[in-house]
């Protein structure tokens, strides 16, 4: 009864509860967080001592790797569902406190939050009951391929089929959808993460040299390709030599950047060229026409649709901000469920 | 994946880089071709590089049938903003054609197509959603009024609209409205009554007695002194019809029942202490004195003694006529 009372006061919101990055879209203002998924956790008076949160979102990332004994940085999202289920809830409630502007009431909004495809009952009760515990009066749930599909601007309720690949940090989504529903959809466990991974594993093996997370993320945006490039960039970069165990400075470049992401990039690559050989032969021919729209943050990955492309023989697009295609596809879903419910979107 | 290895770009000749933004030949353009539209611009940039429709419809992965919609701007059926700005962002590059001019024309693309809006399809109506949504909360809602209102209501209209100078008191009513129209010598005065008798008619037998909390008839010093100059009026009148006269002092307060042959009761009620009352009467009288101790009786102005008609403290005789004369006997 008081979260109801409470609502009166709260924004509808829409968040994209990503592994790398939670966005959160409120109704009427658009989008108005874009933080990393991490939590800082301060555990004072030795172990099993009183535990509280020290930081969350980019204060947060920034400790990464950083961080003294009695601090440790959790990323509570780990392959696009829940890892850990109290810092995940500690970490709603602060981004949803963030996004309302009263402090004299607890916000208790409506709360959509998309989830992979791929997920379980389980994991979905997950979310469900955490967003719930972040203080959520309603929690409604959409399969990340749809939300970000409407996104982008994809007509979802035609009678065509449209062919949506969504690239985040933890799962890669691919979706055929038509007529407001997913027609096929898989989810692989590969993304930026995937990415950041691979690059850290390559530079051991080829450099010996052992580079952290912020590190391999720096690399992948600044040098990092799909597809070979006619212009070699390079950056130098720093890590431990594990032969000497001391810091050592080195230059990578986008060719061996390119290398490191192959076996990542080609779990994608098989995932969509499944998804077309299960699509159904008329949905097949509107994907061929149409082309695949590439969403998320791993679409930014130069070259990534071009290779795409080239794998598939497909026409491939990069959606418009493709980062939040899911958040802004979650907000115009709640505004839909507000008007019919919430039985469109929304399979638990 | 191995294919991106073993065909690195520009390697098939039919192919052009898609992504090559080098080669920008819209300088070299015919000047009329500027104030063209866009897909014109598309088939003069195509044509001056000796292009055809079906390699670059290879290159750029698209149906030929669509390269010649946007050459023509005829764009149904592609006309959503995110498969349409592909397109053409990606033939011009293709083709080489100023990045500037691309620029525009998709800004131009996006302000014109609005974002498709979602329509449900297949789900039930809005109003059907409302009132499901609704049904429960307003079935509760009807249910609560059908009861509550009711129950609010009698008890506001039971209570309220009772006029509240109705109410007479159980202790003192009967003395006041039923005695007073009948009696002569009655020592109770009309006083507290005259609009209650106007009133008791109109009642009807319907209205309830209520108990209140009203204080009792006044029954002091004050009434009793406006009822003396009637009592003696009363008095006076029976001495000249002849008879008795019983004579009631109390030292005490005393409950006290007077009623003459005829069954007039000429006194009902709790008499306070000092009271000194006389009551003539041609009849026998009944008397009933409740607190016995503190009252002095006298007939014909002979004290009697109370005693040998008590039980208890409460005195219960009869004043009757012998020979012309009033003597109290036991009952």
């Amino acid at each position: 009864m008081f979260k109801k009372f409470r609502g009166i006061f709260s924004n509808d919101i829409s968040i994209d509860l990503g592994t790398a990055n939670t966005l959160v879209y409120v109704r009427g203002q658009g989008i108005v967080l874009n933080e990393p998924s991490v939590v800082a956790i301060r555990q004072d008076r030795g172990p099993g001592g009183p535990r509280a949160v020290a930081a969350v979102g980019t204060e947060a990332k920034r400790m990464l790797g950083r961080t003294p004994g009695n601090i440790a940085t959790v990323r509570p999202m780990k392959d696009g569902v829940i890892a850990d289920f109290t810092m995940t809830e500690a970490m709603l409630q602060h981004f949803i406190k963030q996004v309302h502007k009263s402090r004299m009431l607890r916000p208790s909004p409506r709360v959509l939050v998309c989830v992979p495809c791929g997920s379980t009952q389980v994991e979905r009760r997950a979310i469900k009951e955490s967003a719930e515990g972040a203080g959520a009066r309603d929690v409604f749930l959409i399969e990340e391929p749809m939300a970000a599909a409407i996104g982008a601007g994809i007509p979802v309720h035609e009678a065509r089929g449209s062919m949506v690949l969504d690239i985040g940090g933890g799962t890669s989504e691919v979706a055929v959808i038509s007529l407001n529903g997913i027609v096929y959809s898989q989810s692989v466990r590969v993304g930026g993460d995937r990415f950041d991974e691979a690059i850290i594993n390559y530079v051991r093996r080829n450099h010996g040299t052992l580079i952290g997370e912020s590190t391999a993320e720096r690399i992948k945006l600044e040098i990092g390709c799909a597809f070979p490039q006619t212009d070699v960039k390079e950056i130098e970069i720093s890590g431990r030599n594990l032969a000497e165990g001391v810091p050592r400075m080195f230059t990578i470049n986008s060719n061996e950047v390119l290398e490191a992401l192959h076996e990542p990039l080609s779990g994608i690559v098989a995932a969509v060229k499944a998804a077309l050989e299960q699509t159904p032969p008329e949905l097949c021919s509107d994907v061929a026409e149409r082309g695949i729209v590439l969403t998320g943050g791993g679409a930014l990955l130069r070259d990534l649709d071009r290779l795409i492309s080239e794998e598939t023989g497909l026409h491939v697009q990069v959606a418009d901000d493709p980062l939040t295609c899911v958040a802004r596809g979650g907000g115009k879903a709640l505004e839909l469920i507000d008007q019919h419910g919430s039985d469109f979107f929304a399979p638990e | 994946m191995t294919s991106q290895q073993s065909h690195p770009a520009g390697h098939d000749p039919r192919e052009k880089d898609l992504f090559d933004n080098r080669s920008v030949n819209t300088e070299a353009l015919p000047p009329e071709t500027h104030a063209a539209s866009f897909g014109s611009r598309l088939r003069a940039a195509r044509e001056a590089r000796g292009l055809d429709l079906e390699s670059c419809g290879h290159a750029l992965k698209l149906p030929v049938r669509v390269l010649r919609q946007l050459e023509s701007d005829q764009h149904e059926g592609i006309d959503h903003q995110i498969y349409l700005g592909s397109y053409i962002g990606k033939y011009a590059r293709h083709l080489g054609v100023d990045e500037a001019a691309i620029q525009a024309e998709l800004a131009r693309i996006k302000r014109a197509g609005a974002e498709p809006a979602l329509v449900a399809t297949g789900g039930i109506s809005h109003s059907r959603y409302l009132l499901e949504r609704y049904a429960t909360a307003a079935t509760y809602v009807v249910l609560t009024a059908v009861i509550v209102v009711p129950v609010i209501w009698l008890g506001v209209r039971g209570t309220l609209d009772r006029d509240m100078s109705h109410l007479a008191p159980l202790d003192a009513t009967p003395v006041v409205q039923q005695d007073a129209p009948a009696r002569a010598g009655s020592a109770m005065p009309p006083v507290a009554v005259p609009a209650q008798r106007a009133d008791a008619p109109a009642q009807g037998d319907g209205q309830p007695l209520m108990a209140s909390m009203a204080p009792f008839p006044n029954l002091g010093s004050e009434t009793l002194q406006a009822a003396k100059p009637q009592a003696s009026a009363a008095e006076a009148g029976s001495a000249d019809a002849g008879g008795h006269v019983l004579g009631l002092s109390l030292a005490e307060a005393s409950w006290v029942e007077v009623v003459d042959g005829k069954g007039t009761r000429l006194e009902y009620g709790l008499l306070p202490a000092g009271s000194n009352k006389t009551y003539r009467s041609g009849q026998p009288l009944d008397v009933r004195i409740g607190n016995a101790e503190g009252a002095q009786v006298s007939i014909d102005g002979q004290p009697v003694a109370l005693d040998g008609y008590r039980r208890a403290n409460v005195a219960h005789f009869r004043v009757q006529l012998q020979d012309g004369k009033a003597v109290p006997a036991g009952m």
